[in-house]
């Protein structure tokens, strides 16, 4: 990412050939050493679990498992919407940044620093009780998906300039020159390479998206950690709760990686 | 081609790059620009090949004035074609895919259309086994030679050549040069931008001296390498012809 994003396509070739081929590994398939590795964090963090005093109390938790699919359905659902409407406004956002009027460019530049700049339990609390009242919006799960989107679009637009900005001047020189419009120059040249730039960071954003859904809790969205909060009010029983809640996240966490890796691989043209 | 240029100039900010150069050439099949490092050869040709607009002046191919408006130039670089010093091709394309490409969304060939046009062309240059890699898996010249063919397989009325081969070490910029020969052998019109002075020669119909924004030397290659008076012309050949 970061080699491909500094120089220029073509020029990176051995790098990235290099560092993909690892020739000095012993001989070890990858999935087998995340399992050993996965299995070694597991294992100390049920060490670490053991010290605590007290005893479990798994059955009272067990009997709110309803709860955690519920809130996990929820979440699931939330963070859907949130994932491909904070990717539209990254990408309108970035066109703004990106523009030749200073005042379009000031539209997006000013959004991207307000947006980032502030909390986004602030955001959720101001979204929820000033301007979604002040427009008669009363779903709270769209409001919530609408603020986390707009959150994390800010950072999306970011990355997705960067991105832009990374693909030399020659490839657009190159597109003119061959008689490609400026619409087509971008679809068909810039936006494909670019895409290939910014797909990890795009990815930890999204992860981070999930992530950041907890938070819809403070406006009483009923998803996950809203939901292993309330298990543990009830039993009692704090890390019972927590722990499946770490669980279910991984579970939307983890395959979004996985798919994060094997996009960038089909979109590799460094090799 | 025949060339008009009149009272040319390009300013970037406060730099004057082009200062009121006027150029008029027979009716020529190879145009070469030689000259010092930022001189203005490359400014010149990005103005003929229609990627920059002048700041004043006019010019003309075969007594048609190029446009200065975007749509118009827009229409004009579809009929010429230019390569660049380098990474001319797409990396994200395979070299065949590279020269699809604007015979599809620029010419408007089916994909099939183009695909059956690019085959002979990569034959007659040794490339067909390499069609199917990206420009990462090919050679700086493999690159170079799969640019110029991007530009010819359109059928262009002419093309500009800027600096092909200023990236490439010796053994590549024959094979590079070779091609170029070649499409003066079959009549292709080129206006080339080189610092391969021996070369220039050898292809020139006719060589243009440029430096500090203005023509300082034009005629054929005897008259410019060999007869040329202009004591900032004769001090260049003398350091990079030693």
């Amino acid at each position: 990412m970061i080699i491909g994003g500094i120089l220029p396509p073509g020029r990176c070739v051995t790098v990235v050939t290099r560092q993909r081929q690892h020739p000095y590994a012993v001989g070890m398939p990858r999935s087998l050493a995340h399992t050993i590795v996965a299995a070694a964090f597991v294992g100390l963090l049920a060490l670490a679990c053991m010290q605590v005093p007290g005893d479990w109390n798994w059955a009272g938790v067990w009997e709110y498992r309803q709860k955690f699919v519920q809130g996990w359905l929820v979440t699931l659902g939330l963070s859907l919407a949130a994932l491909v409407l904070s990717v539209l406004i990254g990408l309108v956002v970035a066109l703004l940044l990106a523009a030749r009027s200073p005042l379009v460019e000031a539209t997006g530049r000013i959004y991207v620093e307000l947006i980032r700049g502030t909390p986004l339990l602030v955001q959720l609390l101001l979204g929820f009780y000033v301007v979604a009242n002040a427009v008669g919006l009363e779903n709270r799960f769209v409001v919530g998906t609408l603020v986390l989107a707009a959150f994390s679009g800010a950072y999306m637009a970011e990355i997705f300039r960067g991105g832009l900005d990374a693909i030399p001047k020659t490839q657009r020189d190159s597109a003119r020159a061959i008689g490609l419009s400026r619409w087509q120059a971008f679809r068909l040249v810039v936006l494909p390479q670019a895409v290939r730039l910014v797909l990890p960071a795009v990815a930890g954003q999204l992860v981070s998206l999930i992530k950041d859904s907890s938070l819809l809790s403070v406006i009483a969205i009923s998803e996950l950690t809203l939901n292993a909060q309330e298990v543990n009010s009830f039993t009692y029983s704090t890390l019972e709760s927590y722990l499946p809640l770490a669980i279910g996240y991984l579970l939307l966490t983890l395959p979004l990686s996985a798919a994060s890796r094997w996009l960038e691989a089909s979109f590799r043209y460094e090799r | 081609m025949n060339l008009v240029i009149n009272n040319l100039t390009q300013r970037f900010g406060t730099t004057t790059v082009l200062d009121d150069l006027s150029l008029v050439t027979g009716d020529i099949g190879s145009l070469v620009l030689v000259g010092p490092s930022g001189g203005g050869k490359s400014t010149l040709l990005r103005i003929l090949a229609g990627l920059d607009v002048p700041t004043a002046g006019q010019l003309s191919f075969d007594g048609t004035a190029l446009p200065r408006d975007e749509a118009g130039l827009l229409a004009y670089r579809r009929t010429v074609g230019t390569v660049f010093q380098a990474y001319n091709l797409f990396p994200h394309l395979s070299a065949r895919e590279n020269l699809i490409l604007p015979l599809v969304h620029v010419h408007g060939l089916s994909r099939a259309e183009a695909e059956a046009r690019v085959v002979e062309p990569l034959e007659r240059f040794q490339l067909a086994d390499h069609a199917d890699k990206r420009p990462a898996q090919l050679s700086g010249g493999q690159n170079q030679r799969i640019a110029i063919l991007r530009a010819l397989v359109v059928q262009p009325t002419r093309l500009f050549l800027d600096e092909p081969t200023s990236a490439l070490d010796p053994e590549m910029t024959a094979e590079v040069l070779d091609m170029i020969e070649a499409l003066k052998e079959t009549g292709t019109d080129f206006v080339l931008v080189t610092h391969a002075m021996q070369f220039a020669r050898q292809v020139a119909d006719e060589v243009a001296f440029i430096g500090a924004g203005g023509v300082l030397a034009h005629g054929t290659a005897t008259e410019v390498f060999e007869n040329c008076e202009n004591p900032r012309v004769t001090t260049f050949f003398e350091k990079v012809l030693r």
